[in-house]
């Protein structure tokens, strides 16, 4: 698999409902082990993308923060433990299908991820 | 003397990264700053239950997955015509190679070829004109 396969791909709940869109992956570096896929940043958008800094809090300049906030309130963040599973597209250049394993009302919002993160 | 810290772009276990922010179409560069690549896309692979980003893929067909619709497969149409030798997948550079992740992507590039079509290029057309062997001048 491959991160192209992630980044904007379709995000379902148990339901087949639609969740949004992934715009984001959260790497953590295990060292020896390489880097680990946390999780996933999911934006209710089905078009579109959140600011490139997605997975962290934008705070300056003020500006920028508060398109950052503006576009980002409704991100939702996923543990990669909530990922039922991954299918990539067959066809290159359409983005792929994530299942997650609960609906999207049991998802915590990307804000409260930043705090735990911080 | 002067003593220098670590390098803070070095990687350090336990931080996290937003792979669009912090490693998508970041420069790939040696250790002493000579450019290599672009970071085009990463190969993920399943371990232990979990999921590990395992190596920076680098080239038109490392891109074209990420160009939508009708453009990405343009590219890889083109890229399947000229690839020269192998299964046409992307070239890689293994995650244990990474030294550094900070403005650009620092990596061990002893050994390391990416560069495919440039490199027979150069092997079996540029290098065979005559003249070749000499500096312009």
């Amino acid at each position: 698999m491959r991160l192209a396969d992630l980044i904007g791909a379709l995000v379902l709940d148990p339901e087949e409902r639609r969740v949004g869109r992934v715009s984001d992956v959260r790497l953590v570096d295990e060292g020896p082990a390489g880097l680990r896929v946390d999780g996933l940043v999911v934006s209710p958008r089905l078009r579109g993308q959140l600011l490139a800094y997605d997975h962290r809090p934008v705070e300056r300049p003020w500006l920028l923060a508060y398109f950052a906030r503006r576009g980002s309130a409704r991100a939702l963040w996923v543990p990669w433990d909530d990922v039922a599973g991954v299918r990539p597209d067959e066809r290159t250049g359409e983005p792929g299908t994530v299942r997650l394993t609960r609906g999207a009302g049991e998802l915590g919002p990307l804000a409260e991820a930043y705090r735990s993160w911080s | 003397m002067t003593t220098h810290g670590p390098d803070p772009h070095e990687r350090v276990q336990g931080h996290a990264y937003s792979a669009r922010f912090h490693l998508l179409d970041r420069q790939v560069v040696a250790g002493d700053g000579t450019p290599i690549c672009k970071v085009d896309d990463l190969e993920l692979t399943g371990r232990d239950g979990r999921l590990y980003a395992t190596a920076v893929l680098v080239g038109p067909a490392a891109l074209a997955p990420r160009l939508r619709g009708r453009l990405g497969r343009l590219v890889a149409a083109a890229h399947r015509r000229l690839v020269v030798g192998g299964d046409g997948a992307p070239p890689r550079i293994p995650l244990e190679r990474v030294r550094g992740i900070g403005a650009a992507v620092t990596v061990d590039a002893r050994d390391l070829r990416v560069h495919a079509l440039e490199d027979w290029c150069r092997d079996n057309v540029v290098g065979r004109l005559p003249g070749a062997r000499h500096a312009a001048g």
